[in-house]
């Protein structure tokens, strides 16, 4: 008797030995492909932020080569066509030079700004903002209505060109292709930093956007997306709205911002 | 030890089964073969506990052991059947076959001039055929780990809940034909703790049971 009790135990204790390993085996491999998934979305975002480093810095180097290179040779060629202009008996005949020119050494500085904006890093979103509204507005000719809640926090310079690039994505595309007449930008500052994008065009369909590929879809779309997600922010399209489109990008302070 | 508590033993083994063939059959239709074949097996167990347990034939030992031999072949095809149904590879279904085949063998060989007697080594075997078929669904979980927790599984629970009691009563199983001649008809009374243990083992699978049937249901009402 005592051995089949002995025997009876001695299997039960197997059996449960079995059936803990294989819970615990488990538990310990769940574990590990949560780490591994973990340290994949660390090293994506890793590649990301890289990838969008080196375009700003490419951007930057451009936009100095632009503006200090070419731009300086233009108002050379300038002014010597003023000192030319002087000399001729008709100055008259070179005015429509002058302006071409004039134009061309603008669009230099409009393009060098677009690349590197300069009173981003000078005084900050809020102002840079509000300067690129201006700039849309007397470009493209649309009402473009900036308002601001209150003065935005202080933020990290990185997370704020990153800001910056996806509020100028968002007007590019409503100016482009959402043949709107009026925008609005608003930017509200409190527990987060939201930005609201509003214009009165076409419209788009963000699930078909989502559902297509990152060429089809659009760079401008896949690299709004791409800066969400580093800046740890929400990006939502207002699906309800009949006609244009809202956008609000939302921030979290801790964020980094 | 007092026939009440025999008694006791063999209803609560008898609530075990019914309880496996309740939840088994509780939207049959939406269950998978699986749970069909332990719905089965939870009916088949509560009949035969049933004409074994008719209170002037419970201790009627001869009849009784008739009865648990028969029982014993019903109860091996209808779990092996149930493996073969979870088992995912073809070699393994094809060793479930041969495992029927060697288990029939072995007991038509044995059984035929002992069906009034408690033949140990059938259900030694029975018990034995278990034990490695549970092995080998634990090595198929192992070798394709799902992602949830395991024991979430229903699956998990009810193959747990045969391994467990069939490695427990395998030692009984191996030892009752000793037992018989040693201890003649006091021999059942070990038999409550193994019924006991049986109504354990039923808890258990009734548990995995019921977490398939909330699988179902949640199924059921996400396509609403």
């Amino acid at each position: 008797m005592f051995l089949i009790a002995a025997g009876t135990v001695v299997m039960l204790l197997l059996v449960a030995a079995i059936i803990l390993f294989l819970v615990f085996y488990q538990k310990k491999m769940i574990q590990e492909q949560v780490k591994r998934q973990e340290l994949e979305i660390v090293h994506q975002q890793k590649m990301m932020e890289a990838a969008l480093e080196s375009q700003e810095n490419e951007r930057r180097r451009v936009a100095g080569d632009l503006h200090d290179s070419i731009g300086a040779m233009l108002s050379a060629i300038r002014l010597g066509l003023i000192t030319l202009g002087r000399q001729m008996p008709n100055p008259a005949a070179i005015d429509d030079t002058k302006e071409m020119l004039d134009e061309t050494i603008g669009s230099v500085r409009r393009i060098s700004r677009d690349l590197m904006p300069s009173t981003l890093e000078k005084f900050g979103l809020a102002h840079a903002i509000k300067e690129l509204c201006e700039r849309f507005q007397s470009t493209s000719q649309l009402p473009i209505h900036y308002h601001e809640d209150n003065e935005p926090k202080p933020i990290d310079p990185k997370k704020e060109l990153m800001i910056f690039r996806i509020v100028q994505e968002l007007l590019n595309n409503a100016i482009k292709h959402a043949k709107s007449t009026h925008i609005s930008i608003t930017l509200r500052s409190s527990d987060s930093l939201q930005i609201i994008v509003e214009d009165d065009g076409v419209g788009f369909n963000l699930d078909e956007q989502n559902s297509s590929n990152k060429i089809e879809k659009g760079l401008g779309l896949f690299n709004i997306e791409n800066r969400t997600r580093l800046l740890n922010a929400t990006i939502e399209f207002d699906k309800e709205r009949k006609k244009g489109t809202r956008t609000i990008l939302t921030v979290p302070h801790e964020a980094g911002v | 030890m007092s026939s009440k508590l025999i008694y006791f033993s063999t209803y609560s083994q008898l609530f075990g089964s019914f309880l496996i063939a309740t939840l088994g059959y509780f939207y049959f239709s939406k269950r998978e073969k699986p749970i069909h074949i332990l719905a089965f097996y939870g009916l088949n167990s509560c009949v035969f506990q049933l004409v074994n347990t008719f209170p002037p034939r419970i201790e009627n030992y001869i009849i009784n052991n008739i009865v648990a031999n028969i029982y014993t072949i019903t109860e091996t095809f209808i779990l092996l059947y149930f493996f073969f149904t979870i088992f995912p590879t073809a070699w393994s279904k094809k060793l479930i076959i041969v495992f029927g085949i060697l288990y029939g063998i072995v007991y038509f060989t044995v059984i035929p001039d002992h069906w009034q007697e408690a033949i140990g080594s059938t259900r030694m075997l029975r018990d034995l055929l278990m034990i490695v078929c549970s092995l080998f669904y634990f090595y198929f979980l192992i070798s394709n780990l799902p992602t949830t927790q395991i024991t979430r599984y229903p699956m998990f629970w009810i193959v747990a809940a045969f391994i467990f009691f069939f490695a427990g009563t395998f030692v009984l199983s191996l030892s009752t034909d000793y037992l018989h001649h040693v201890l003649k008809n006091d021999f059942s009374y070990l038999w409550p703790a193994r019924n006991f243990f049986r109504f354990f083992f039923c808890l258990v699978v009734s548990y995995g049971l019921w977490l398939d049937l909330r699988e179902v249901k949640i199924k059921q009402s996400a396509q609403r």
